[in-house]
């Protein structure tokens, strides 16, 4: 994969436009060929490259830093993806599954394109570049405990769209009982009060 | 604290090959015992390979899109050249050796550390079939293009005057290539036939001698002769060109208006590049 076509991904990500991709991708070309002594050989320079794109996405379009969402906050409920029941999840992941196979391929970059700026960049960064957390958050300029909150609530919110969408097309059945891994269910007591009103709000 | 509420929390990291090497252990029990844990985290993988996927393919840059990222490189190579020309005053030569590497150094990060070039493409009508029997063609053209490029025999003519000469023999205008700015020295010309399975093509051959480095122009009708396609296309300074090597030696053609341009040099492929853009 040629570095034009990594930063053209990302970029077309960030901006949700192709022809703004474009623009955001000749500037960061010419931002990093002037910079170009401040590159340390040796070092990973995609991730110079993403940062110097990420850097001018935010000068050009959002003059205080990347899109804020009410939810990037302390994490509440450490149970992930506590709204999907373990076969809806067999059943979303399975390759046999030939319809929710096509509509992962189909409607997960339009998901990913829903999600708050800052957890969209995350999960770009980590799950199509595969960077590791230290490089994201160098290039996102954060903490990297900030990077797994985001990483986490981005792919849980991806995962929540691609399952609504299921759901309407009926490819998935309705959620079972929730906030349980199904080996769980039995026998474990209510932990806190907020599971106990979903599991009521459930039965 | 129930084993999957644990185990959750650390998920993410595992699956993105980040956790702590004294949880991994921990971890991977818990997903052998765990038929819900290892489900989420297959659902965690597939969904990576997705993203991973389609964000690709909807992000292929267009040749437009490429040519015009090569023509801004070039425009700010020049700049700097230009910057660094006027506050030294050392002349032309530093032109020639700031611009290449820059661009060629550019080019080289940007494009080709990537294996999936397209270099098959047809230059003009006449080769537009692009099958493999006409790139075996263009091939033994530029076998011959090669081979009285180290061909040592002596130049029919060494006046600049008589290049006008070769028009009705070549069949396009020759004019004098002015290749002062990279210090050319010119050693002479003469015809050159080239033949392949069509009939035979005259060509002009100009001979010079860049800083002891042997460059040999060839003038041509590019609508008898196609030389693009086995080579790979780039811009330099707005200007499709192609380049490559052959046995050694780089290669690089250009069509201006129905003149077709060789350049073969024993300089690099970004030298012949920028030498067969600046004719016309």
């Amino acid at each position: 994969m040629s570095h034009l076509t990594t930063l053209l991904a990302v970029g077309s990500r960030l901006t949700r436009s192709t022809a703004e991709a474009e623009d955001l991708v000749q500037d960061t070309l010419l931002k990093a060929l002037r910079a170009r002594e401040h590159f340390t050989p040796g070092s990973n320079m995609r991730a110079w490259l993403l940062r110097i794109l990420t850097n001018t996405f935010i000068n050009r379009y959002r003059r205080g830093g990347l899109e804020r969402s009410v939810l990037d906050g302390p994490d509440a409920d450490p149970l992930a993806d506590g709204w999907i029941g373990a076969s809806t999840m067999e059943a979303m992941r399975d390759p046999e599954s030939r319809a929710m196979r096509a509509l992962l391929e189909k409607e997960i970059v339009a998901a990913l394109d829903e999600l708050p700026e800052e957890f969209r960049l995350a999960v770009v960064l980590s799950d199509v570049e595969e960077l590791s957390y230290k490089e994201i958050s160098e290039i996102m300029g954060c903490p990297i405990g900030t990077v797994m909150s985001r990483l986490h609530r981005g792919r849980r919110l991806l995962k929540r769209r691609l399952y609504d969408h299921a759901r309407t097309l009926g490819i998935v059945g309705p959620e079972e009982e929730v906030g349980k891994p199904a080996q769980e269910r039995a026998g474990e007591a209510v932990v806190d009060l907020s599971s106990y009103r979903r599991k009521a709000s459930n039965a | 604290m129930s084993a999957c509420r644990r185990v959750v929390t650390l998920l993410d990291a595992y699956a993105d090959g980040e956790l702590e090497p004294e949880h991994v252990l921990e971890m991977e029990a818990h997903l052998a015992d765990c038929h819900g844990c290892s489900s989420r985290l297959q659902l965690e993988h597939a969904m990576k390979k997705s993203l991973r996927r389609q964000v690709y393919a909807e992000a292929q840059p267009s040749e437009a899109f490429q040519d015009r990222i090569l023509a801004s490189f070039q425009a700010e190579a020049e700049r700097e050249a230009v910057g660094k020309l006027e506050s030294s005053q050392r002349g032309a030569m530093l032109s020639w050796s700031s611009i290449v590497p820059l661009a060629a150094a550019a080019a080289i990060a940007l494009f080709w550390s990537s294996h999936t070039d397209n270099p098959v493409k047809a230059v003009s009508a006449g080769n537009s079939d692009g099958n493999h029997a006409s790139i075996l063609n263009v091939e033994q053209l530029l076998d011959q293009i090669v081979d009285r490029h180290i061909d040592r025999s002596k130049p029919e003519f060494t006046e600049p005057a008589l290049l006008d000469g070769m028009e009705p023999e070549v069949g396009v205008p020759v004019h004098f290539p002015s290749l002062a700015q990279y210090g050319a020295r010119w050693q002479g010309g003469r015809i050159v036939p080239l033949h392949n399975q069509n009939g035979t093509l005259n060509t002009a051959s100009l001979k010079f001698l860049v800083d002891g480095h042997r460059v040999t122009v060839y003038v041509y009708n590019s609508e008898r002769l196609a030389l693009g396609s086995p080579l790979k296309r780039r811009v330099v300074g707005n200007e499709p060109v192609y380049t490559g090597w052959k046995r050694g030696y780089s290669i690089a053609t250009a069509d201006r208006h129905g003149v077709g341009y060789a350049v073969a040099t024993d300089l690099g492929e970004d030298e012949g590049a920028e030498i067969v853009a600046s004719l016309h």
